[in-house]
């Protein structure tokens, strides 16, 4: 799906190498050379030191956040997390065992040289393989500085998850059957050689300890099909597992006048994929991020809108295809598709037109997840219009591009719909991703409005006024209704794909996967597109913007919703006392008659905002 | 579209520096509801329509930070009388408008005095030429 490398084309090799040096003639077979035979010994025994090695890195990765020291401890871990740690102590058994082996092997310089046995050959292919696996499982991750694992990916939460990660420990155990039946032929070839050689009390020794060693990484075996049991591996899980490519962002292109479908389909996942990079990277800055402007977000979900608009298009004229093909089934969920992509697009239409009432202090920048929506929108034009040349500035009356043209045969059809399908899903990272700013500004203070969308009460002599605390409101509601219309868009896309099996279910099947409980790795903090973090975010009763103690938790890292509304309340209740206390003082001074005193506040909206009150008397 | 042609007839007749960026400013803005009306998915224009808003509030933003802005355009925009008309009469005088806004405010940088009112000039002519490139397109040959 991705053209890239996958952790599944590299297990494979691995495997297919691992069973070649299962199935290969012994070489420490009676008869040749006793030379001979003791370097193929030992390059098998160095082989599976190195393989233990590797495959002790596999399930270090997963039980890196937790090391239980006592039995209770064990007991109360899940399925997965206990087949880990026990994988990982019988690995270091074995790695004990095979210690002598590997120490040799570095006094003699042997494991600097390519293994000169089919045998070895095959064992190195293997290791390589399987470090190249681990490799590329750790593109999506990084090393932060206070220690946690960081992600660079939408595929690392995939790959921390707890089906992925019980599928790799089914993959490491099948691994390590292999290499224990491997060890354990070679040590019945050395119980035959012994007979006839000098050495023999060294030779014996070696046997038992690869005797020990294979039974020991055969735990591996039993403690991953233990958890099986409890918590089975899907053939599902599997795929999911071999399906994660190197993390590599496919090249910005635009697309290409008459471009053929197939090439249109493959290009509108490859512009997805950057689009959700984007958002989340957006997301993961909005904080300090120059990018976060009005003119950012406002394009976005303008980009947005159009996206649905297509996609819907292309949704329609798929439904009409497919009852041409004869699948009713199909057509209606195509159909059911096409009409929460229309929803989807009115929400994401409301998103755009808030930015005509709202606007940030910062303007002029407009970031790469604005520009990636709009080649996102180029792309899903081109796919539902006739005009090979369509582009955004293209005026009205367009034709759709015709169903047999779309899809001219039944086995084309599931490209069209995982193309439909990776762009549904980036409008819904798309969205968490703006919510997530659009909260970072709130917290900063830094919605603005012009004057004359305020309400005529509001009197204020600045072409902008700090955005109310209901059209905040109102904003993030219009961006939780984009996420949640977007997501019904993506389930229902996701539906017809699971049914004429698009390559796009392992999206789908990624997207569960993330919502498992993790099994090892530490989350972090970064969830973008979790809903369950913007509903509570959205049940914060918001300031105009955050006031002094609320802004000093947040500061310090505080995200308990309690403890901030407790914030906001202190906030909103010293902001009345000095209201009062100003009120009391003027009239003391005889500044203001008691009528003027009574009156409810001046300017309410930018007392409650200190921060907007203090710029605007920078202004003056 | 009443609404618009009232706004290129006070533009045109706007004289000195303020009263451009006062015009201009109310033009980008009662350009938004015509642009709310025309953007029908069924009128096969909905994606221009729907970019051309977000290129308006671009440049009425630029507009409203003009230093020279008049204090009175800053209150309560008017609600324009907008007729039925079809995408293409809308996107044609819209089009229209946007060249006007373009060439008024491209000459009013010009005689801004500070760099507030120059940039904001320049700005807004931007959008404006933009705005009218996609309704232009949108209105078709």
């Amino acid at each position: 799906m991705t053209g890239r490398a996958t952790f599944g084309e590299l297990a494979a090799a691995a495997s297919t190498h691992l069973a070649r040096a299962v199935s290969l003639t012994d070489p420490v077979a009676p008869g040749r050379a006793p030379a001979v035979r003791a370097m193929h010994a030992s390059e098998i025994r160095r082989g599976m030191s190195r393989m233990v090695t590797v495959l002790s890195r596999y399930v270090s990765d997963i039980t890196a956040s937790y090391l239980p020291e006592s039995r209770w401890q064990i007991d109360v871990l899940a399925a997965w997390s206990r087949a880990a740690v026990d994988a990982r102590r019988a690995l270091a058994q074995t790695a004990a065992l095979l210690a002598p082996d590997r120490e040799q092997a570095l006094a003699a310089g042997s494991s600097l040289r390519r293994s000169a046995s089919p045998i070895g050959f095959e064992l190195d292919s293997a290791i390589r393989c399987m470090t190249a696996g681990r490799d590329l499982l750790h593109t999506h991750l990084s090393a932060e500085p206070d220690g946690t694992r960081g992600y660079r990916s939408e595929w690392a939460p995939v790959i921390v998850s707890t089906p992925v990660t019980g599928a790799l420990l089914v993959e490491g155990a099948q691994w390590a059957q292999m290499i224990a039946s491997r060890g354990h032929q070679a040590a019945q070839a050395m119980v035959r050689r012994e007979r006839d050689d000098s050495g023999a009390e060294e030779s014996f020794l070696a046997q038992r300890r690869l005797i020990l060693a294979s039974e020991s990484l055969l735990k591996v075996h039993w403690a991953a099909r233990r958890a099986d049991e409890r918590q089975p591996v899907s053939a599902a899980d599997m795929r999911l597992l071999h399906a994660i490519p190197a993390n590599l962002l496919p090249a910005r292109r635009s697309p290409g006048p008459r471009e053929p479908t197939a090439d249109l389909c493959r290009g509108m996942s490859n512009c997805a994929e950057r689009t959700r990079y984007a958002a989340r990277v957006a997301a993961a800055q909005a904080s300090w991020s120059p990018y976060l402007t009005a003119d950012s977000l406002s394009q976005t979900a303008a980009s947005a809108t159009a996206i649905s608009h297509h996609c819907s298009i292309v949704l329609r004229t798929l439904s009409a295809r497919a009852l041409g093909f004869g699948s009713r089934s199909v057509s209606a969920q195509l159909s059911q598709s096409a009409i929460a992509a229309e929803r989807a697009r009115e929400a994401w239409l409301a998103a755009a037109r808030m930015w005509e009432l709202v606007t940030t202090e910062t303007r002029g920048f407009t970031s790469p997840a604005a520009a990636e929506t709009a080649d996102l929108a180029l792309w899903t034009g081109r796919l539902a219009f006739a005009d090979s040349t369509w582009s955004l500035a293209h005026g009205p009356a367009r034709p759709w591009r015709a169903p047999e043209s779309l899809s001219p045969r039944f086995r084309d059809l599931p490209a069209v719909v995982a193309a439909t399908h990776q762009a549904c899903d980036a409008l819904v990272q798309l969205a968490a991703s703006d919510h997530e700013q659009i909260w970072q500004a709130v917290r900063a203070g830094r919605l603005y409005s012009p004057t004359r969308t305020l309400p005529e009460k509001t009197d204020i002599p600045h072409p902008f006024g700090p955005t109310p605390r209901s059209r905040v409101n109102l904003l993030l509601d219009t961006y939780r209704s984009a996420h949640q219309a977007s997501a019904q868009t993506t389930a229902a896309v996701a539906a017809v794909a699971e049914a004429v099996r698009a390559p796009s279910t392992i999206l789908a099947a990624a997207r569960a996967a993330t919502r498992a409980t993790s099994a090892g790795l530490p989350m972090d903090r970064i969830v973008v597109g979790s809903v369950g973090a913007e509903e509570s975010r959205a049940t914060v009763e918001l300031a105009e913007s955050p006031g002094h103690f609320e802004r000093i938790l947040a500061e310090l890292g505080e995200t308990d919703q309690t403890m901030l509304k407790r914030a906001a309340a202190i906030d909103r209740a010293c902001e009345q006392l000095m209201i009062q206390s100003a009120r009391v003082t003027a009239l003391r001074r005889g500044l203001v008659s008691d009528s003027l005193a009574a009156r409810p506040n001046l300017m309410p909206e930018a007392i409650a905002v200190p921060t907007a009150s203090r710029e605007y008397e920078a202004e003056i | 579209m009443d609404a618009i042609a009232a706004a290129s007839a006070r533009l045109e007749r706007a004289a000195d520096l303020p009263a451009i960026i006062g015009a201009a400013c109310d033009a980008f803005e009662y350009m938004l509801p015509a642009l709310h009306e025309q953007q029908d998915p069924d009128g096969g224009a909905f994606t221009t329509f729907v970019m051309s808003a977000v290129v308006a509030v671009r440049g009425r933003n630029a507009l409203l930070h003009a230093p020279s802005l008049p204090s009175a355009v800053s209150g309560r925009a008017a609600e324009g009388a907008i007729g039925r008309v079809t995408a293409l009469e809308a996107a044609t005088t819209m089009a229209a408008l946007g060249h006007l806004l373009d060439a008024r405010l491209t000459a009013a940088a010009t005689l801004a005095r500070t760099p507030g009112d120059r940039s904001a000039c320049l700005d807004g002519a931007r959008q404006a030429r933009r705005l009218a490139t996609l309704l232009a397109a949108a209105a078709g040959p």
